[in-house]
């Protein structure tokens, strides 16, 4: 699994990069219509051979030379099925989720990797880019993941006790769907998908989309094969929205634009009705005309 | 000056990590409901990111007001570039102006501080700024104003990126310079100016010694532009980028691996707890000029253009073909046909020359309302 740390240092000119290694990809941009990629958001895509993840938002306790807090991002990526390897990205994805769902959707607590990555150590990061560098963060974030680790106290409902690692099957909906971060069942069927994207031959995305609220927002939602589970972390009331099926509540847009009004279709009909009328009586004018001209031509015959 | 047949117009921000460039944009845009009041321009956000932006940074700011501390949980950072997109309508029918406007994050402006990785982002960065009618170069008054010892004034320089922003800005004036029918303004934004300046319940007036220190600092600038873009209009605009703080503390504190000053200030709340950001205004007034002024001249070029084939369509539908030709295309319905396409020419002529005259009236609106005491023409 590769693993990549982006974060910033305290004085200013330690902008925000990437500790030792940049992914090659910066494919989590496209989502700009859905989700503020600088703010708290995960995003998971897998097209069942690989996956990819990419994890914003994670608060940690240092601040920078203005007293703005830091955070952390994370991009993952590997390859579906390997278990061992993605016990840590289920890990760390399923327990942002479920931090992010316990702070209102503000932030992503990032004790875990503060503990790893102290204030001295990024700095001296920063300033020391290559492999090595890369490997010391990456080696931090399993550190601060440990597979099957404690998942802190998810939103209230039946999501509380934290999603189930182990079984990707009970609790996920099938097809496309979508539910507010602390709504009720919303951690388990998103840690379910998780786990199943993670796994082979499951192509699909679990996203937690800080731009949406409810199905209409995720019109911008760039095009990925397979299953669709977004959990909306738009703050405000639709937060607590239960899970859904998309396109079984209520119709898709494209289908009530596409049909026509039964009134329209009639008034088109009589209208071509109208237009044969009118052709014929022309044609039958034009050939009254003729016969008229060609017999006063020919009086005798 | 405009970079396609919709009449986009870009604006360019230039300025080094944490300087205020997010707060500069987000102050400018939240404002613009307020400053346009009664000229009958209106500034629409064009796609809900940037509307989602703007809305999460006041809601943000408001917070910390009420709450009377500024919260260092909010996650403001700029780590991936990302474009506003607005919509200036001047009130005239067709002549809607869009406008894009870059934020990038500020280490990239500095070789040895950009990120291997951002090498081809910020190509299209510098792209996009060399591109760009209007230049913003925020300027961070807490910066210039707290130096005052000799250790601190030489870390001004590379704290402000000085270098970087000469070199890109003049890169900005000399393409300028090639085309200079299109309007050009390079806009200094001193932020965070509300402790120097008496106006909007600063303290003390220190508005001349903040002059005095900007020309010191960005002589090197000014003259750049100056030398590669003569006519560019360059504006001095300081701006209270919340209003009701005051700076109660700032700190050199030394890197302990290079020695290197770096700077931070802390800000305290101040009563009546309510954003005024005085200046904006200004800077707005600019930048609306600037654009309207730039979709005149779009307008103008498509009116030249209009009326010449309007003229050619109006020869070309009475030109004579001879007896049994013009008697022909009379018959089938070409010569019809010409003089309604001519008419159609003419009618957008007109259309373009009414447009023309609106847009000249709300610039004469514009113009109407003079800078305040703060902002100076350089």
């Amino acid at each position: 699994m590769e693993i990549y740390v982006r974060t910033r240092g305290w004085p200013r000119g330690n902008d925000y990069q990437f500790l030792g290694e940049a992914p090659e990809d910066f494919w989590w941009r496209s989502y700009g219509p859905v989700t503020d990629v600088e703010r708290p958001t995960i995003l998971l895509r897998s097209d069942g051979t690989s996956w990819q993840a990419y994890i914003a938002g994670i608060r940690s306790g240092r601040l920078d030379s203005t007293e703005n807090a830091i955070q952390f991002n994370l991009v993952l990526a590997g390859d579906c099925g390997a278990e061992e390897e993605n016990a840590t990205a289920l890990s760390v994805i399923t327990r942002s989720a479920a931090g992010l769902a316990e702070q209102g959707a503000q932030f992503i607590p990032g004790d875990p990797l503060d503990e790893q990555l102290p204030a001295d150590e990024v700095e001296r990061m920063l300033t020391s880019p290559g492999k090595q560098t890369a490997a010391a963060a990456g080696a931090a974030v399993r550190a601060a993941y440990p597979p099957g680790g404690s998942v802190p106290p998810a939103a209230p409902g039946p999501a509380q006790a934290g999603p189930d690692l182990t079984d990707a099957g009970p609790g996920l909906p099938d097809g496309d769907w979508i539910g507010g971060l602390a709504g009720p069942q919303a951690l388990d069927a998103f840690a379910a998908l998780v786990a199943r994207l993670l796994d082979s031959g499951h192509a699909g995305r679990a996203a937690v989309l800080n731009l949406v609220a409810d199905d209409g927002d995720l019109d911008g939602l760039p095009a990925w094969d397979g299953q669709l589970g977004a959990l909306g972390a738009r703050p405000g009331p639709h937060l607590e929205m239960a899970v859904r099926t998309l396109g079984k509540d209520q119709p898709l847009p494209d289908t009530e634009t596409r049909r026509e009004p039964p009134g329209r279709l009639v008034t088109g009909r009589r209208a071509a009705l109208i237009l044969v009328g009118v052709a014929g009586a022309v044609v039958m004018a034009i050939l009254i005309d003729w016969l008229v001209r060609m017999s006063s031509q020919h009086p005798h015959r | 000056m405009v970079n396609n047949v919709d009449a986009t117009f870009k604006i360019g921000l230039l300025g080094p990590s944490r300087v205020g460039k997010t707060s500069l944009v987000t102050a400018w845009l939240a404002e613009t409901q307020n400053l346009l009041a009664g000229t009958g321009v209106a500034m629409h956000t064009s796609d809900r990111s940037t509307e989602d932006k703007l809305v999460r940074n006041r809601q943000e700011l408001e917070g910390d007001i009420l709450a009377g501390e500024f919260s260092p949980a909010s996650l403001h950072s700029t780590m991936e570039p990302f474009t506003f997109r607005l919509k200036l309508d001047p009130a005239v029918p067709g002549a809607e102006i869009n406008i894009e406007l870059l934020d990038f994050p500020g280490g990239w402006l500095e070789v040895s501080k950009r990120p291997v990785e951002a090498t081809v982002d910020w190509e299209a960065c510098h792209g996009f700024i060399t591109q760009s009618t209007i230049l913003l170069i925020p300027v961070d008054a807490a910066l210039l104003m707290e130096a005052s010892a000799g250790a601190h004034r030489r870390a001004l320089a590379r704290l402000l990126t000085i270098v970087a922003v000469e070199h890109v800005a003049r890169d900005w004036a000399i393409e300028r310079n090639r085309r200079p029918a299109e309007p050009a303004l390079l806009a200094f934004c001193p932020v965070k100016c509300e402790s120097y300046f008496s106006d909007s319940g600063g303290l003390k007036n220190r508005s001349a010694e903040l002059s005095r220190r900007f020309h010191e600092v960005y002589a090197s600038v000014i003259r750049a532009v100056r030398d590669e873009a003569p006519t560019a209009a360059v504006l001095y605009a300081p701006v209270d980028t919340i209003g009701c703080v005051e700076l109660i503390d700032a700190e050199w504190p030394a890197d302990p691996s290079t020695g290197e000053l770096g700077f931070s200030a802390a800000y305290r709340i101040r009563e009546p707890r309510k954003i005024s950001r005085t200046g904006v205004d200004d800077l707005m007034r600019a930048i609306c000029k600037q654009l309207v002024q730039g979709r005149r001249v779009l307008e103008a070029e498509r009116g030249d253009a209009l009326t010449e084939q309007a003229v050619q369509a109006q020869h070309y539908a009475q030109q004579n073909e001879g007896f049994f030709r013009n008697l022909w295309i009379m018959i089938n319905g070409e010569r019809r046909a010409r003089e309604h396409a001519a008419r159609d020419r003419g009618d957008e002529a007109q259309e373009a020359a009414r447009r023309v005259a609106a847009l000249d009236g709300v610039l004469k609106q514009i113009a109407a309302s003079r800078f305040g005491p703060r902002a100076d023409n350089l």
